[in-house]
């Protein structure tokens, strides 16, 4: 099949004319016309004083036409994108962009995030509002190999940088699109945010195919109803979100099916418990369902197209066979490589990793008899919250960071009713209320990293060689 | 128990400002939430607290978002739920 070739050609965009690239409740564009905005937003960024190979900033608050156009312009001059998550506190957005050396954000209103910063300012259309040159000075060297650059929680409360190359881009796309025989007569619901490797198949693999992007806005996706009622009136072919969302689907539909019914479901970002996705796949009998695999450091490496028969509520999904871009190998503890069936850890080469890789991954993954790999959980402290990657080392940066807090530790908790959930412990003389606590994290972090609940206590139980004890954390 | 209206909105209204949105400055009994940050896990968590405080649960097919999207409309939902289920 045809696509659209990377790095991103804006003319060969609006060679599809007519054909609509952006529906959602407001309207729809087509490519014709959202190409002709993104040269817009292009043109103004040279304006600002960035040029090409630069990081430019990219915050869509109202998830209008503006993001698409904002995205489209920053890739399709050369720039190098950097998705700004909506939820999270300025201070974490704009100590982002400095470290990145982005001097300019394309955002839809709003209030710059630094004193200096250039903007282009999008209306909710996609067209250019208002342009504010940059006075910050030139810090970076340009990435012309890169499309973007995403961010991950690391381990040292400071947000990872993972860069995005144009080649890895290519490999992943591609190969999706033609999975999921990607044509232009397809709809694909625009679901994760950008700041997701997730929401970067809705974007290129979709305007690469010529096929429509459809647009949900934050609120109708604040719960399944709303997002059931808005799959009904949009008609998605194609859906790619993390298990969370389609578990929030299967509850809110009830004894009904999904309708229209799409032709291909993506999963990714988290486990599927197998019971909820049995409930979830009699949901959309005709779909095909493949989940797909991998950190966001690899993109997807592996994946597994869902055996309708062998779902029986109890036996995991496996994460399936390496993608044809990605050479996975298991390695043992002692660095050796593990052939045929058995344990290790994923280590992943290709155009899709950084630098090309190899990649640690940090991922156990087993091998099974069968040749499929297995998703065996992390060799480190990473958990995944809601579909967000969260390393609690992060959090207790933060935490620990607290006026009056000697020493702060976060482990995770299962709750019945918001699912698997972070809880703190700080260890502090004068105890403070929780909520100035949890306040003070929030100022600081992301919503989904603040932990549900914090507790006070005059020291943090030990190990007998002196470590935080956190088995003993997790069962208070 | 649901308590009186007066109670009740003070009491979510300060539940919503200090431990879900983490607000310095105060919410307005008709802010809309969802501008302000709300999600469906702030909604989730608003519940859990509204179904501690008045011992009553609200189910999803009970309400749709928008009433849930201001202090004042999250109250006005907790005494129609109330009422459907004769407490």
């Amino acid at each position: 099949m045809s696509r659209v070739s990377l790095p991103l050609d804006l003319a060969a965009l609006a060679a599809f004319g007519e054909r609509v690239a952006l529906r959602s409740a407001a309207g729809e564009v087509t490519y014709a016309s959202l190409a002709a905005r993104a040269v817009a937003v292009a043109e103004a960024l040279s304006q600002t004083g960035v040029g090409a190979g630069q990081s430019v900033g990219l915050l869509s608050r109202g998830r209008g036409f503006d993001e698409a156009a904002g995205l489209l312009g920053i890739l399709g001059s050369g720039r190098v994108a950097i998705p700004l998550d909506a939820a999270s506190p300025p201070q974490r957005l704009a100590g982002l962009l400095t470290a990145r050396g982005a001097r300019v954000v394309v955002r839809d209103g709003g209030a710059p995030l630094r004193d200096g910063e250039g903007a282009v300012v999008l209306g909710a259309d996609g067209g250019v509002a208002s342009v504010v040159s940059t006075t910050l000075p030139l810090t970076a060297a340009p990435r012309a190999e890169l499309a973007g650059v995403l961010h991950t929680s690391g381990s040292t409360g400071t947000p990872k940088p993972v860069p995005i190359s144009w080649a890895g881009l290519d490999a992943f796309t591609t190969w999706a699109a033609d999975l999921a025989q990607l044509a232009p007569s397809d709809g694909v619901l625009r679901v994760a945010e950008l700041i997701f490797d997730l929401a970067w198949f809705d974007h290129l693999a979709t305007f690469r195919a010529g096929a429509t992007l459809l647009l949900l806005s934050r609120r109708e996706l604040t719960s399944g109803k709303s997002v059931v009622e808005a799959i009904a009136r949009l008609g998605p072919s194609v859906i790619y979100g993390v298990p969370s969302l389609f578990m929030k689907l299967t509850a809110a539909l009830g004894d009904g099916l999904l309708t229209p019914c799409p032709r291909v479901v993506y999963f990714a970002g988290e486990v599927f418990p197998p019971r909820e996705l049995l409930a979830f796949s009699r949901k959309v009998p005709d779909a095909r369902l493949v989940n797909l695999f991998g950190p966001t450091e690899t993109n997807v490496c592996t994946a597994h197209e869902v055996d309708r028969g062998a779902l029986d509520g109890e036996r995991e999904t496996p994460i399936g066979h390496a993608c044809p871009y990605a050479r996975c190998e298991l390695r043992a503890e002692d660095g050796r490589v593990v052939e045929g069936p058995g344990l290790g850890e994923l280590w992943v080469t290709g155009p899709t990793c950084v630098d090309g890789g190899p990649y640690a991954t940090r991922d156990r993954v087993l091998r099974g008899e069968d040749g499929l790999f297995y998703f065996r959980g992390r060799i480190d402290r990473m958990v995944k919250i809601r579909g967000f990657r969260v390393d609690p080392g992060d959090i207790e940066v933060h935490l620990g960071a607290c006026p009056g807090v000697h020493q702060a530790a976060v482990v995770t908790r299962e709750d019945p009713r918001l699912g698997l959930g972070l809880v703190g412990f700080v260890a502090m003389d004068e105890p403070v209320e929780e909520h100035v606590l949890r306040a003070f994290v929030a100022e600081r972090l992301p919503p989904y990293m603040v932990p549900e609940r914090v507790v006070v206590l005059a020291e943090l139980p030990r190990t007998s060689t002196g470590k935080i004890d956190y088995s003993a954390l997790s069962q208070r | 128990m649901v308590p009186p209206r007066e109670e009740l909105t003070r009491a979510i209204r300060e539940h919503i400002q200090k431990k879900i949105l983490f607000r310095p400055e105060p919410l307005g009994d008709d802010d809309d939430l969802l501008d302000l940050g709300f999600d469906s896990m702030s909604i989730t968590r608003l519940l859990v607290f509204v179904e501690e405080r008045c011992g009553l649960l609200i189910e999803e097919k009970d309400y749709v978002v928008d009433d849930l999207s201001t202090v004042n409309r999250a109250v006005d939902l907790v005494f129609k739920v109330a009422a459907e289920k004769g407490l």
